[in-house]
């Protein structure tokens, strides 16, 4: 009880808000200076529910990596998902959504990286070796029939093979 | 020997093993964060026992907040909370502590803060858990060194390291 009491005069020490708080959404974070005012309308009931999910879908749960956070049954990742329902309802766009927790976590917390810079070689780099592939298949594709059809000509003797048969003749 | 094929080879295996190579010895659970540089997350959050009262980060301006993610279920922030401690003695008046417990419960909080010798700073809770996701926090514990002017210099991913720290606030103050 005394270690109690330790902490609540320690707590009594630092400056606090007059009002208590009443509810999670009162004292929930602001994403406004991070993002900006909502683009979209607000949403409630399904339409929610389905903005929510396609929003969450996008975002890697960090503590079971692999999976997103609308897959995940970790209780960090249904915290990111309340998040993303409270901010989809006020009307953020998913895209304002996703921003604001790439701003939060870096790159990594998007399932998706995004379509630009170096990670341009990331969307194309799968197509450019498939060519890579295909046209080196098709070299020796290519390479195997050309000795077939350029037969020897005629004229063309080896200087081996011919004194092997004069040798028999002879 | 046929150097086109080895030529080829290089390059195909050479920056695969570059790749794989550099993520030897780093932790696959770190995430890097993107705040450092950045105003930290303003929140407003319920003090346990603190009868209604809450803790604004904005009102706390002026000296070098320590802002710690805690939670009863962590092992690790069991072994963290007496470096915590000694640190909060040692910086007392110049730097606040603040531990905000992240998807835990006030009777559990309260237990364990009785069972870890209390506490010499304010334990927060983070309804809604709306602080975590601002900070970016995925594995637990993780601390926020925030400067006087509520700049994020740094952060400590897993348990805190006391000399570390030290050297974080001394180049602070």
């Amino acid at each position: 009880m005394s270690a109690l009491l330790l902490f609540a005069l320690a707590a009594a020490e630092v400056p606090v808000a007059p009002e208590p708080a009443a509810s999670a959404d009162a004292i929930g974070l602001d994403p406004t200076p991070i993002i900006g005012e909502p683009i979209d309308a607000a949403l409630s009931g399904e339409a929610l529910e389905v903005a929510t999910r396609e929003t969450a879908q996008k975002l890697r749960c960090p503590t079971c990596q692999g999976s997103s956070v609308a897959e995940s049954p970790a209780e960090g990742a249904r915290a990111m998902k309340a998040e993303v329902r409270k901010m989809r309802a006020r009307g953020y766009s998913d895209r304002q959504v996703l921003d604001f927790f790439e701003a939060a976590y870096g790159e990594f917390i998007l399932l998706e990286p995004r379509n630009e810079g170096a990670n341009r070689a990331l969307w194309y780099a799968p197509a450019a070796i498939v060519g890579v592939g295909l046209l080196a298949a098709a070299a020796t594709v290519l390479g195997r029939r050309k000795p077939a059809a350029a037969a020897p000509s005629p004229a063309a003797h080896d200087p081996y093979l011919d004194r092997v048969d004069r040798e028999l003749d002879g | 020997m046929n150097w086109k094929v080895l030529a080829v080879g290089l390059l195909l295996v050479v920056p695969l093993v570059w790749v794989l190579g550099s993520g030897f010895g780093n932790d696959p659970s770190y995430i890097p964060t993107p705040l450092i540089g950045k105003a930290a997350p303003e929140f407003e959050l319920p003090v346990l026992d603190g009868e209604g009262r809450t803790v604004r980060l904005s009102e706390l301006r002026g000296k070098p907040v320590l802002v710690n993610f805690w939670a009863t279920w962590c092992a690790t922030c069991e072994t963290e909370h007496p470096i915590l401690l000694s640190l909060a003695r040692s910086y007392e008046g110049r730097v606040q502590f603040l531990g905000i417990a992240y998807l835990d419960t006030e009777p559990k909080l309260r237990a364990w803060l009785l069972r870890n010798g209390g506490s010499t700073f304010p334990a927060l809770i983070d309804v809604g858990s709306a602080a975590a996701v601002a900070y970016g926090v995925g594995r637990l514990p993780e601390s926020y060194l925030v400067d006087g002017a509520g700049i994020i210099r740094q952060k400590y991913f897993g348990a805190v390291n006391a000399g570390q720290v030290i050297d974080d606030l001394e180049a602070l103050l």
